[in-house]
């Protein structure tokens, strides 16, 4: 179990479930595009302040900041997505501001898709979807190790045919 | 029988009526004509002329190059028709219908007749005037849900349609002649067309006071200003889109939605409607995914309700020539609440008066502060019933078996008020089902009654 359960309610993480979190280096792919405009605003402030355009060293401070916000957000983010597999569901938690907790019978998935683009090969992480027929379904599992990835979609698609039932 | 695979020969086809490419197309045909007229006006117009010019060398010449140029125009346009229309062919082998189409980008489809789940016959304006009637093909939920035939006359189309359903192994077929029966049809509900009229002026009024307000304001103040004609205009020009946008859609609807009849019968609801267009529709239970009642804030006087359903692949919207057919989940446009919860019972064997429903917890009107006091859950053996909304309220219905998924939010206010809101996802063509602020020892206690139900319900029907 994660050992920051304890702050949320049981709601969204029952403690009678085991808990799965998901990959530290997922907290790394995401932190490239706030890292890039940390990077471009830090530029700015000072170009502009050796200019001495102020305005725009302060909307570049203002962007920083703002960049500077996302990258202390997003472990609070990245620790609170969570999935468990139950006898007949999976459970996927996640969302720190906007909590949401999506159970899929495993007997409604339809496809089970594994992901992984470059930059997340690269850190040997890829996402797990789980495709209902419902488009609202949005049940992803991001930045799971690729291993874990793959076993997951195993046991999931033979959960699946065990328990199948169409629409 | 044959294998879906086998492609007919191309002279099995069979054809389709002659004037099909001028009622699939008659908008381009028609701003084809308006182009060459205004190309050619001129030439147009001194036709009038040619009794007093008659010798006139030059004017004779221009206009033998505008009628040229019309009876050109003209040609290659009947011409094209035609060829669409040699080109187009359907055959039905064993238990696949082939359709071709398309004169340079050749188009195959073959439908296979066992997923077929309904088959209705259309008569939108034109074709109507012509005698003429297409079919519509539901076939089981994918992403070409619907295949449209047409146009035939009518008497073809019926009879294609019982050929359709009778080799689609779904339609009951009498034991001594073969001939797929017709089941017979209970009407269960009219749907007077003043009182359609009444609902949807009443639904638009509203809207209509508002707009009327703004143009009354926006005159006063620029009177009191002091600006002339011109500045009144300037001010009133946004609300004329607004206006002709209020205006078509209460005339659309209320054509879609005339001479609204629903009937019952053993494959289904069938529902009739349409003013100039006619429309014929079967609803299959099976492939019902919900209900909905709802009621507009200006109808709430009178008690009528109307009532519409999600049907499992059909997603509801009208474009092109489908824009004459009524949306396609209205089941009831308007009726009075007593009539909607009839026909509810009988499509859901579930009477919602007898189910008792949990309203939110009092502390919810600081997010819903006007919809808080209708807002309220109930779970019976084999649905659940939220009711949500506050200007239009609603009512909405899931089958336990129709259950996709289950979901839980909650947001930061929700959280420090300890309110979580449940989500129930449907297969496409569903619109939602969500029980907001539910306090949450209460949607706990929901969502795992509701996971664990959507699983009983679906074990129990397969």
């Amino acid at each position: 179990m994660s050992s920051r359960a304890g702050d949320v309610h049981r709601l969204f993480v029952d403690p009678d479930c085991a808990w799965q979190g998901v990959s530290p280096r997922l907290l790394t792919l995401r932190r490239i595009p706030p890292g890039a405009v940390i990077g471009l605003a830090v530029l700015g402030v000072a170009l502009f302040a050796a200019f001495g355009v102020w305005v725009m060293t302060g909307v570049s401070g203002a962007v920083l900041a703002a960049a500077l916000g996302w990258w202390w957000w997003l472990p609070r983010n990245v620790s609170a997505w969570r999935y468990a597999e139950r006898d007949d569901d999976l459970l996927v938690s996640r969302g720190r501001l906007l909590r949401r907790l999506t159970i899929v019978p495993y007997g409604r998935m339809q496809v089970i898709d594994v992901e992984a683009g470059p930059l997340e090969s690269r850190l040997g992480i890829a996402s797990v979807e789980l495709v209902t027929a419902s488009a609202s379904t949005n049940a992803k599992i991001p930045g799971l190790p690729l291993e874990v990835a793959q076993d997951l979609r195993n046991r999931l698609t033979a959960k699946g045919e065990a328990t199948a039932a169409g629409l | 029988m044959t294998e879906a695979g086998a492609d007919p020969e191309p002279s099995d086809l069979q054809r389709l009526h002659v004037l099909t490419p001028w009622l699939q197309s008659w908008r381009y045909l028609l701003a084809g004509l308006g182009a060459v007229v205004a190309i050619f006006r001129d030439d147009v117009r001194r036709l009038g002329e040619v009794w007093e010019f008659v010798r006139d060398q030059p004017l004779l010449l221009s206009l033998l190059i505008g009628l040229g140029t019309l009876l050109l125009v003209g040609g290659v346009v009947v011409g094209w028709a035609f060829l669409a229309w040699r080109m187009t062919g359907y055959a039905v082998v064993g238990q696949t219908l082939f359709v071709r189409s398309g004169v340079v980008v050749r188009q195959r489809r073959q439908v296979r007749l066992n997923r077929l789940q309904g088959v209705d016959v259309s008569q939108p304006l034109l074709a109507r005037l012509c005698g003429l009637a297409a079919l519509k093909l539901e076939l089981a939920a994918g992403s070409d849900a619907t295949t449209t035939l047409g146009y035939l006359t009518l008497t073809d189309a019926h009879a294609l349609r019982r050929d359709l359903l009778e080799r689609s192994g779904r339609h009951r077929v009498d034991p001594h002649t073969g001939v797929p029966v017709e089941e017979p049809e209970q009407t269960v509900l009219t749907v007077p067309t003043t009182r359609v009229l009444q609902a949807r002026l009443l639904e638009a009024s509203l809207a209509v006071a508002l707009l009327l307000l703004y143009v009354v304001g926006a005159i006063t103040v620029v009177l009191l200003v002091g600006g002339g004609f011109g500045a009144v205009l300037a001010v009133l020009a946004p609300a004329a889109p607004a206006l002709l946008a209020v205006g078509s859609q209460l005339v659309t609807r209320f054509l879609q939605e005339s001479n609204f009849s629903v009937g019952e019968s053993a494959d289904g609801l069938r529902i009739h409607s349409g003013l100039l267009a006619l429309n014929h529709r079967t609803v299959p239970r099976q492939r019902v995914q919900g209900m909905h009642i709802g009621v507009p804030l200006m109808w709430r006087p009178t008690g009528w309700a109307r009532l519409t359903v999600d049907v499992a692949g059909s997603v509801s919207s009208g474009s092109g020539s489908d824009s004459m057919l009524p949306a396609a989940n209205t089941l009831v446009p308007v009726a009075s609440m007593p009539e909607v919860t009839a026909l509810f019972t009988r499509i859901s064997r579930v009477r919602l008066d007898e189910v008792a429903l949990a309203p939110a917890p009092r502390r919810t009107r600081w997010l819903d502060p006007f919809g808080y006091g209708w807002l309220g859950v109930g779970l019976t053996e084999s649905v659940a019933i939220t009711r949500t909304g506050w200007l239009t309220r609603r009512c909405a219905v899931v089958p336990y078996a129709r259950i996709q998924s289950v979901r839980v939010t909650q947001g930061p206010l929700q959280r420090r008020l300890a309110l979580a809101s449940v989500h129930l996802d449907g297969a496409v063509g569903a619109t939602g089902w969500t029980a907001p602020h539910r306090s949450i020892d209460d949607a706990q206690q929901l969502v795992h009654l509701l996971a664990a139900r959507a699983l009983s319900a679906r074990h129990a029907e397969h």
